[in-house]
């Protein structure tokens, strides 16, 4: 095959890395932002710690060689994905801690690692430089606004579970946190698109056309509008949060795993020269798979 | 200082193969992996149709992506240009695999059989399983180890046979050639002055240790 082909090594296991730590970390960080507001949010670290630690099972479950996966740490200078391992372990504890001593400032304490964790996240795809879905500057916010906007719908799907919290969202600061991330968000989306637009292989372009309509709807439309209601109707505040959330991670979740599993076509094989036969002249080049012009 | 780098020249290349199959007979590949192989490109619409052959591989990049990712250190650069994997410390994220935009790595975790299941490993497959390449990341490796033989004897690669890598030996066409791009007066040197060339994905500034000579200048 001359032109892009997908590629295969990182499965569903992976893209659950990808999810579920993209999720917890955005959740520790937003519960973090939350506490500081008033709310009462410890209680979100442990299950922020749930979902990085299962993220992280999962692509341990990948690589080829599990037993030597101490190795991971062995090159912080130039490599992501060691970067973010290294700063799982400072969360993992962290988060734990945290939700058993109910401190709201070991709360905002572990949300530096998850804030960094979340970036190295976005970085490890940035730089895959064999993927165009994967290395445009544009996925780096695209990735950290996305799994700010999870953590913000799991906070959403779980408010009722603390006395207060969704009245609270509502009136104060919270409502108004969770309506930018959405909004954030599409605009990352936007400009991911816009990003890889003549700057991908067709095959990926088509991948993101067909993803966007979801995206668009259900990601971004159907939350605002949700949310907006919620502010509107007090009496079905809790249900309007909880299916608003539950979009906002849906939302989150698929649109990695479009990126990671569908979109992720490799660069392909391009000439910018074909030579000379017999006593002709040399001809153009050739880049299978690309929509032109490059 | 030394940079072992390839040169193609397309001119010359036929698309025979034989570079693929010297490469798979030297490095023992398993079933399905090609560290050297020959592209066929087929350019224009009839009757104005060009065609090209194109040989790939790993690049060795300058910059190289692979060796930036890794998080292992297991792929590195030498101070030869070449880049390499130790299998020891490799743990086979294939992260690497992601960043490579020549698709010249590969992850074999379990080999497949040259003639399907039901007749097993061949002889020679058997004889050489290469079990430390299993499950973690492979690409060609320039020869490294008749490199490293020659420089240690005395050989100049590039020019003695036996110090440089099958592929380059084996090309009926003489379009592979291997030398030290930090040598001016080097063999690949002395083409890349003589002749127009140009790097896959030279946008993507890596660094590609592989040129190909398309006209004479």
């Amino acid at each position: 095959m001359l032109g892009p082909t997908l590629q295969k090594r990182w499965d569903w296991r992976a893209a659950g890395n990808f999810i579920c730590g993209g999720t917890g970390s955005g959740l520790l960080v937003v519960a973090a932002l939350l506490s500081a507001l008033g709310l009462h949010t410890t209680g979100y670290a442990l299950l922020a710690s749930a979902f990085v630690a299962t993220g992280l099972g999962l692509v341990w479950l990948e690589i080829g060689r599990p037993l030597r996966s101490m190795n991971v740490f062995r090159n912080p200078a130039t490599s992501w994905m060691t970067r973010e391992g290294m700063v799982a372990m400072l969360l993992l504890p962290l988060g734990i801690l945290t939700f058993f001593t109910g401190s709201t400032s070991l709360l905002i304490l572990s949300a530096i690692p998850a804030a960094l964790f979340l970036y190295a996240q976005a970085r490890i795809l940035h730089m895959a430089k064999g993927i165009p879905a994967w290395r445009t500057n544009a996925i780096n916010p695209l990735i950290v606004t996305t799994g700010l906007t999870e953590g913000m719908g799991v906070l959403l799907i779980f408010a009722g579970l603390v006395e207060g919290n969704v009245a609270a969202l509502f009136v104060g600061y919270g409502w108004i946190i969770a309506l930018s991330l959405v909004f954030l968000r599409g605009a990352a989306w936007l400009n991911y698109r816009y990003s890889l637009a003549n700057n991908a292989p067709e095959q990926t372009l088509q991948v993101l056309e067909r993803a966007n309509i979801v995206i668009t709807l259900l990601g971004i439309a159907t939350p605002l509008v949700l949310l907006f209601l919620g502010k509107s109707y007090a009496a079905y505040q809790l249900p309007l949060a909880a299916v608003a959330g539950f979009f906002m991670v849906l939302c989150g979740w698929f649109c990695k795993y479009q990126i990671i599993i569908y979109a992720a076509y490799y660069q392909g094989f391009a000439i910018t020269h074909t030579p000379a036969r017999g006593g002709g002249k040399p001809g153009p080049g050739l880049k299978p798979g690309w929509r032109l012009p490059q | 200082m030394t940079r072992y780098v390839m040169v193609a020249d397309i001119n010359r290349c036929v698309g025979c193969q034989t570079c693929t199959a010297a490469c798979k007979h030297t490095n023992a590949t398993a079933p399905g992996v090609q560290w050297r192989k020959v592209l066929d490109f087929e350019v224009g619409t009839y009757p104005n149709v060009r065609r090209a052959f194109i040989p790939v591989g790993c690049n060795h990049c300058l910059d190289a992506p692979c060796a930036d990712v890794c998080p292992t250190l297991a792929t590195y650069k030498r101070p030869d240009g070449i880049v390499s994997i130790d299998y020891d410390l490799c743990i086979g994220c294939a992260y690497c695999i992601q960043a490579c935009p020549y698709q010249a790595r590969d992850r074999v975790d379990i080999p497949n059989k040259a003639y399907g299941k039901q007749f097993g490993q061949m002889k020679h497959e058997q004889k050489v399983p290469h079990s430390e390449r299993r499950a973690v990341a492979q690409k060609c490796t320039f020869c490294v180890d008749r490199i490293d033989y020659g420089t240690a004897n005395g050989l100049t690669p590039g020019i003695d046979p036996d110090a440089t890598p099958a592929c380059a030996n084996s090309c009926i066409a003489n379009a592979l050639i291997f030398g030290d791009i930090d040598d001016p007066e080097s063999n690949v040197s002395q083409l890349l002055r003589t002749h127009e060339h140009f790097q896959m994905h030279e946008e993507l500034e890596t660094g590609s240790g592989f040129y190909y000579l398309w006209e004479r200048k």
